[in-house]
């Protein structure tokens, strides 16, 4: 039986139907399980995408090899994307949307049921709350002293382990999300950063936020040393860890002026690091003023 | 001259930075930052219009207190780190 679950993550809402073997597989989100919501940012159903008309390629995002790899296409109006889990791997999860993203079908292979749900609802998101001064980051989160510290990196950088760091030299530090955390800067010039139902390999589903303390961008070295960033390179290392697609102009405006109002509130750092407690003692001492 | 399609010019506090954002640099992923002068003169030819050093020396003897020969210079400098940077063909 199709039953339609209702989740607000960030302060915003959206619901999945699906049948219950389906909706069970959600363990990550039963903490932003919500009975009602007011509005919705997206409905995804799981079922059949009509495969009969002809789609129209727009482009394929390979941008990261160890990223699942998005194709993406129109359908006339609408939009169908299509994800394989890595660059060379099959299509296992189909989606097609309507134009602005709020009405989505998703048809997978019942192998990859989880990764195509997760996938399909982070997309989803982060398309439809663009406009709304958020974004969708790839990134590990620390809170420590009530302030929630980021840190953006390619794959393999060492997000998870500079968050492990934190942990080690701070008994006080927690782990709020280890890949996929909210940012919202919202329209007091407050920028706060949420949990998410989406968080890599690390199982960190919490239903918490804090205002942000800083944002770090993580790059490997044989030495700790961290100094603060130009806007033009915060700018750019902002851009590339949020989810967004790139073709649509109304969407990287919106990217670009909440990313533009954050970076010109929270100051950005890059740490070159090894992976040891010093370069954790010295990333907090520098950015949690 | 022309520009490539597909970049987009973000002013950031007095700098710009110009970003791959159409479906034409879509593996874009160079930062390219530029002035107030440099990104004057993008914006005059960013709509695909024909340009060489003559043409954007003229725009900035328009806009800036600069002798025809200054101008020349800098535009040609322009020229060449646009080039180097593949923004413009």
């Amino acid at each position: 039986m199709v039953r339609r679950r209702n989740y607000t993550v960030a302060d915003l809402s959206f619901s999945i139907a699906a049948e219950e073997e389906y909706l069970a597989l959600l363990t990550n989100y039963a903490p932003f399980e919500v009975e009602t919501i007011s509005s919705s940012l997206f409905q995804l159903t799981i079922g059949k995408v009509d495969g009969s008309k002809e789609k129209v390629s727009v482009f394929t995002d390979t941008s990261d090899d160890d990223m699942p790899r998005i194709e993406v296409y129109r359908v006339g109006e609408d939009w169908q994307l299509q994800i394989s889990m890595y660059k060379e791997s099959p299509v296992c999860a189909i989606i097609r949307a309507n134009q602005d993203f709020s009405v989505a079908t998703l048809q997978f292979d019942p192998n990859s049921a989880k990764f195509a749900i997760d996938n399909a609802a982070m997309l989803l998101y982060a398309f439809t709350t663009a406009h709304l001064g958020v974004l969708e980051m790839h990134a590990s989160v620390t809170v420590k002293d009530g302030k929630g510290f980021l840190f953006l990196g390619h794959s393999g950088t060492g997000k998870s382990t500079h968050s492990r760091l934190w942990m080690e030299a701070f008994e006080d530090a927690r782990l709020l999300n280890d890949d996929n955390p909210i940012l919202r800067l919202l329209p007091n010039n407050e920028v706060r950063v949420y949990g998410s139902p989406w968080s890599g390999k690390t199982p960190c589903y919490i239903n918490k936020n804090v205002p942000v303390g800083g944002i770090v961008k993580l790059n490997q070295a044989p030495h700790n040393e961290i100094r603060p960033l130009r806007l033009p390179e915060a700018y750019a290392y902002m851009l590339s860890s949020a989810s967004g697609l790139k073709i649509v102009p109304e969407m990287m405006d919106a990217l670009y002026k909440t990313i533009a109002g954050i970076i010109q509130i929270i100051p950005l750092y890059t740490l070159d690091c090894l992976p040891n407690v010093e370069a954790a003692r010295l990333c907090e001492s520098t950015v949690n003023i | 001259m022309k520009v490539k399609p597909g970049f987009k010019l973000r002013p950031l506090g007095n700098e710009f930075i110009l970003v791959g954002e159409g479906v034409e640099q879509i593996n874009f992923n160079k930062m390219i930052t530029m002035n107030e002068s440099a990104a004057y003169l993008w914006q005059q030819v960013m709509d695909g219009t024909d340009f060489d050093a003559e043409r954007l020396a003229e725009l900035l003897t328009q806009e800036y207190e600069v002798s025809h020969e200054q101008a020349l210079q800098d535009a040609q400098t322009t020229i060449q780190s646009w080039l180097d940077a593949e923004i413009i063909q």
